[in-house]
C-alpha cells in the first residue's frame, strides 16, 4: 500500500465550539425562540449539513437528538450508551445522555418539555414516521419549524472548521497521487478506488464521497465497478475525504495513455470556465455568478445546450460539514458568497467529443477573491498505458 | 452492532449475475405478486435508503449508494424503481437491478404520485414496506395528501415473512461476504504493529476488504493497554507493544453483510488478558451450540449469560450479542434475554460478544449459517 502523511492540524476544538453554540443561541435570541430540538438520523449525508456535528463535534453512529436552549448548556442525548465516552471526550460544552435506541426518542422529548416558551425543531425533513410520530407523542406540543437557524450561523467556516477543511483538502491531493501512481490497464476501477482510500484513510479521512470512473467516453462521473481499466480511458475522479467530519473535494481527469489533441483542447476550455467561475467568486455576490461565468465559457466554445442535465449537475456546492451555504451553485442560486464561505468549485462537464471530463477546486472565499485548498495542478494528467 | 453511516456507498458497485441470478429476483417478485392479491392490494410501494435498503435490495438486487429509493410491485405487470438519482446517473445505476424501467427524481414525492398516476392506482389499495421506519414524514404527508383515494396499509409484516424465505444463491452470497471478512481479519494479523496508528493499521484492513469487491466497509475498534474501553470508529491513537486490539468488522459484498470480531494482542499476552479473551470466546460458543433452527432467541443468550456471569454479561448486553444478517446488518432476530423470536430454520446470524473487565477488554464474533439442521461459521474459524 503507498502511504502519504500531512501534519495532523492542532486545533482547539474547545473554543471553536464555544463560538458556534454562542452563534446559535444568539440567533435564537434573536428570533424569539426559547430553544431547538434537533434530529440527525445518522445517516451521513455530504449534502446535509450534520448540525448535531456543528455543535458538538460528535459525529453519531445512530439517531441522536440535542437540545439547545437560549442559554445554558445543550443536552446530548444518543444511542448506544456504549459510544458515550466517545460524546462526552469532544471538549463540546454539552452536557450527554446515553440511553439505549429504543429509549432515545422517548428520553429526548421528555427532556425537551423541560425547554419552556417557543420551541423550534430541525430534522423533520429526514425524520421517519415512526420517529416524528413516537417523538411528537411524546412531546405532546407543537414545535416551530428551526430547520434553518444553524444551517444560517453556520454559513461561513470558524478557525477551527477551516483548519479541518484545509487538512481534508491535502487529503484529497494525496487521494488523486495515488490514482495516478497506482492505475493501470488491466486494474478493476474498484481496485484503483480501493487504493485511493487506502491513503486517504491512512492520512486521517475517515470517509469519502468518492466516485471514481473510467472509460473511453464516460457520460457522467459514477461509482467504481469491476470493469478492467484499458489503455487510454478517461479516468474522471470526485475525491472528497472527509477529516473530523470536514469535507474537500478535487475533481480531475487522467487519461491512461497519451491525451489526444481533442482532449486537451476540450480540457483547456474546462480551465479557462474554472477561471472564470473563480474570478467571479467574490464575496457579496451571488453564487449564480460562478455558474453563469462558467456556463459562459462553455456556451461560447458552442456547448450552450450541454450546460443542463443530464450533460453536468451543478457548477458546484458548498462544503465543509455536509452540505452547507450556498449549497448547489447553479446559474438560479439565489445565496451571497460570504468571506470564510467553503465551496468546491467544478466547470465538470459531458462534452460530446471526449465524454465527460471533471476539473474542480475546494475553495475558501476571502476578502479578494477564493483561495484553492486543494493544490494539484490545474492540467489534464496522462501517462504512457 | 451499531455502526458509523458513510456519507456514500464507495466499494466496488456492480451486480454479479452469476452469483445472484435474475431467475432468483423473477421467483421472488412472483411470490411478492401472489403475496400483493393475498393481500388484496393493488400493488405495495416498498421504501428504502442507504442505510436500510434490505427490502428494495430483496426484490431489485438495487442497492442506494446514498439517499432514498422506492419500489413499486402491483398485483400483476411490471415492476417500476424511483431512484433519488440524476437522470445522468440512470445507466450506471441500471447494472445494479434487473429492473427494466427506472426513473430518477429529486423530489421523491411528486415523482411518486406521477408513478401511481401512470399506472392508474390512484385510487387503489396500496401495500407499505419500510415506510414507517425508513421515509421521512414530510414526504409522506405529501404523498398522502396527493393521493386521498388511495387507501394504505402498512405490509411490513407480510413482506417480512416473504424474506424469510432464503434463496440457495444467497448462500454463497453470504460465503463470499463472510470471506471477504476472513481475508481481511488475516490482513490484520500484519497491519495491527506497534509504532502506528489505528487509522493507519486499518487502512490496510480496508484496502484489502475493497480488493475483495466490498460495496460497504464497517470498522469498529478498541485499542490500548489491555483496550478496556468502548468500542469506536478508527482514530489517531498510536498502537504500542503489548497493546491490546479488539477488532469489529462488518462488510456488505453483493448487498450481502457479514461481520467477525476477534481480539488481538500486539506481544505475549498477559495471563488476565488471556483469561478474558478465553471467556468471551467460550461465550460465543456458547451462543453457536445453542443456535439451532427453532430455538429461542432468549435461550441462545442465556448460553451467553451462563458462560459470562452476571457482570460480564451485561457489559456484552450493552454492545448487543447478535442478531439476523443478510441484506440488512441487523436484520429479525435480535439475540437477547427479552426476546420472543424463534431462530429461523434457514438463515444466517451475526454472533459477537464484548467484554471489558479489569482494564481489559476481549471481543469475539462470527457470522453463522442456519440450513436443515445445520449450522456453519462463514468464513475461516478466527484464530486465538
Amino acid at each position: 500500500m503507498r502511504s502519504g502523511k500531512v501534519e495532523q492540524p492542532v486545533i482547539d476544538v474547545k473554543s471553536d465550539l464555544d463560538v458556534r453554540l454562542d452563534r446559535v443561541q444568539r440567533a435564537l435570541r434573536e428570533k424569539a425562540l426559547d430553544g431547538l430540538v434537533i434530529y440527525y438520523g445518522g445517516q451521513h449525508n455530504m449534502l446535509r449539513m450534520d448540525q448535531i456535528m456543528y455543535l458538538t463535534d460528535y459525529r453519531t453512529l445512530g439517531p441522536a437528538v440535542l437540545l439547545v436552549p437560549r442559554d445554558g448548556v445543550p443536552e446530548l442525548i444518543m444511542a448506544p450508551v456504549w459510544d458515550a465516552a466517545r460524546a462526552k471526550e469532544t471538549g463540546a460544552n454539552v452536557r450527554v445522555t446515553a440511553v439505549s435506541p429504543e429509549r432515545l426518542l422517548q428520553t429526548a422529548a421528555a427532556a425537551a418539555q423541560g425547554l419552556p416558551g417557543r420551541i423550534a425543531l430541525s430534522g423533520r425533513p429526514i425524520m421517519p414516521l415512526a420517529a416524528y410520530d413516537e417523538f411528537m407523542h411524546a412531546f405532546g406540543g407543537e414545535l416551530l419549524d428551526g430547520e434553518t437557524i444553524v444551517t444560517t450561523v453556520g454559513a461561513a467556516r470558524t478557525p477551527g472548521e477551516l483548519e479541518r477543511v484545509e487538512h481534508a483538502a491535502k487529503i484529497a491531493d494525496l487521494g488523486f497521487e495515488a490514482l495516478r501512481a497506482t492505475a493501470h490497464v488491466g486494474m478493476r476501477e474498484y481496485e484503483l478506488a480501493a487504493e485511493v482510500e487506502a491513503v486517504m484513510h491512512a492520512a486521517g479521512a475517515e470517509d469519502n464521497f468518492g466516485l471514481i470512473a473510467a472509460g473511453s467516453h464516460n457520460l457522467a462521473v459514477r461509482p467504481p465497478t469491476d470493469r478492467r481499466l484499458e489503455k487510454g480511458d478517461v479516468i474522471i475522479g470526485e475525491i472528497t475525504p472527509c477529516y473530523r467530519g470536514f469535507l474537500a473535494q478535487l475533481c480531475r481527469t487522467y487519461i491512461l495513455g497519451e491525451a489526444t489533441g481533442v482532449q486537451r483542447t476540450k480540457h483547456d476550455m474546462l480551465l479557462r470556465a474554472l477561471d472564470a467561475g473563480m474570478a467571479a467568486a467574490k464575496p457579496g455576490t451571488p453564487s449564480a455568478m460562478i455558474a453563469r461565468a462558467i456556463n459562459g465559457v462553455i456556451g461560447a466554445a458552442g456547448y450552450e445546450e450541454y450546460c443542463k442535465p443530464p450533460y453536468m449537475r451543478t457548477r458546484g456546492h458548498g462544503l465543509g460539514l455536509g452540505g452547507v451555504v450556498p449549497y448547489d451553485i447553479t446559474d438560479g442560486a439565489s445565496p451571497t458568497l460570504e468571506r470564510n464561505m467553503t465551496m468546491v468549485i467544478h466547470p465538470n462537464q459531458y462534452i460530446p467529443e471526449t465524454g465527460y471530463m471533471m476539473l474542480g477546486d475546494t475553495v475558501v472565499i476571502e476578502d479578494d477573491g477564493p483561495r484553492a485548498l486543494t493544490k494539484t495542478p490545474l492540467k489534464l494528467f496522462s501517462k504512457e498505458a | 452492532m451499531q455502526t458509523l453511516h458513510p456519507v456514500l456507498k464507495h466499494g466496488g458497485l456492480f451486480s454479479d449475475w452469476e452469483l445472484l441470478p435474475r431467475a432468483m429476483f423473477e421467483d421472488r417478485y412472483a411470490r411478492i405478486q401472489h403475496a400483493v392479491a393475498a393481500a388484496g392490494d393493488d400493488a405495495w410501494l416498498i421504501y428504502g435508503d442507504a442505510q436500510r435498503y434490505g427490502d428494495v435490495a430483496y426484490v431489485s438486487h438495487f442497492v442506494p449508494r446514498l439517499r432514498s429509493v422506492v419500489v413499486l410491485v402491483p398485483k400483476s405487470g411490471k415492476p417500476d424503481i424511483l431512484c433519488s438519482i440524476g437522470s445522468r446517473d440512470i445507466p450506471a445505476s441500471k447494472i445494479l437491478t434487473w429492473f427494466e424501467d427506472m426513473r430518477p427524481y429529486t423530489r421523491l414525492p411528486g415523482e411518486a404520485v406521477k408513478l401511481l398516476n401512470d399506472r392508474g392506482l390512484t385510487g387503489a389499495r396500496m401495500g407499505l414496506v419500510g415506510t414507517r421506519s425508513s421515509l421521512p414524514i414530510a414526504e409522506w404527508q405529501a404523498i398522502a395528501a396527493e393521493l386521498p383515494g388511495v387507501v394504505w396499509t402498512a405490509r411490513d409484516a407480510e413482506y417480512a415473512a416473504l424474506r424469510r424465505t432464503k434463496d440457495p444463491a444467497e448462500d454463497d452470497a453470504l460465503r463470499r461476504s463472510a470471506d471477504a471478512v476472513a481475508a481481511a481479519m488475516r490482513e490484520a494479523e500484519q497491519a495491527l504493529r506497534p509504532g502506528r496508528t489505528v487509522r493507519e493499521a486499518t487502512a490496510e484492513i480496508d484496502r484489502a476488504l475493497r480488493f475483495a469487491a466490498a460495496e460497504d466497509i464497517r470498522i469498529l475498534v478498541a485499542s490500548g493497554a489491555g483496550a478496556g474501553l468502548q468500542l469506536r470508529p478508527p482514530d489517531e491513537r498510536m498502537l504500542n507493544a503489548g497493546d491490546t486490539v479488539l477488532l469489529y468488522l462488518q462488510v456488505e459484498v453483493q448487498r450481502y453483510w457479514s461481520q467477525a470480531a476477534r481480539t488481538f494482542v500486539l506481544g505475549p499476552p498477559v495471563e488476565a488478558q488471556r483469561a478474558l479473551t478465553a471467556r468471551a470466546e467460550s461465550a460465543l460458543a456458547a451462543m453457536q451450540a445453542a443456535v439451532r433452527g427453532g430455538a429461542r432467541a432468549a435461550d441462545v443468550a442465556a448460553a451467553a449469560k451462563a458462560a459470562l456471569g452476571d457482570e460480564l454479561f451485561a457489559v456484552a448486553e450493552s454492545y448487543g450479542l447478535g442478531a439476523g444478517i443478510g441484506l440488512d446488518a441487523v436484520e429479525p432476530p435480535a439475540i437477547a434475554l427479552d426476546s420472543t423470536a424463534t431462530i429461523p430454520d434457514d438463515g444466517a446470524l451475526s454472533l459477537h460478544v464484548a467484554v471489558h473487565a479489569g482494564g481489559y477488554g476481549a471481543i469475539a464474533g462470527k457470522t453463522l449459517l442456519v440450513r436443515n439442521g445445520c449450522v456453519t461459521t462463514l468464513g475461516a474459524e478466527p484464530s486465538a
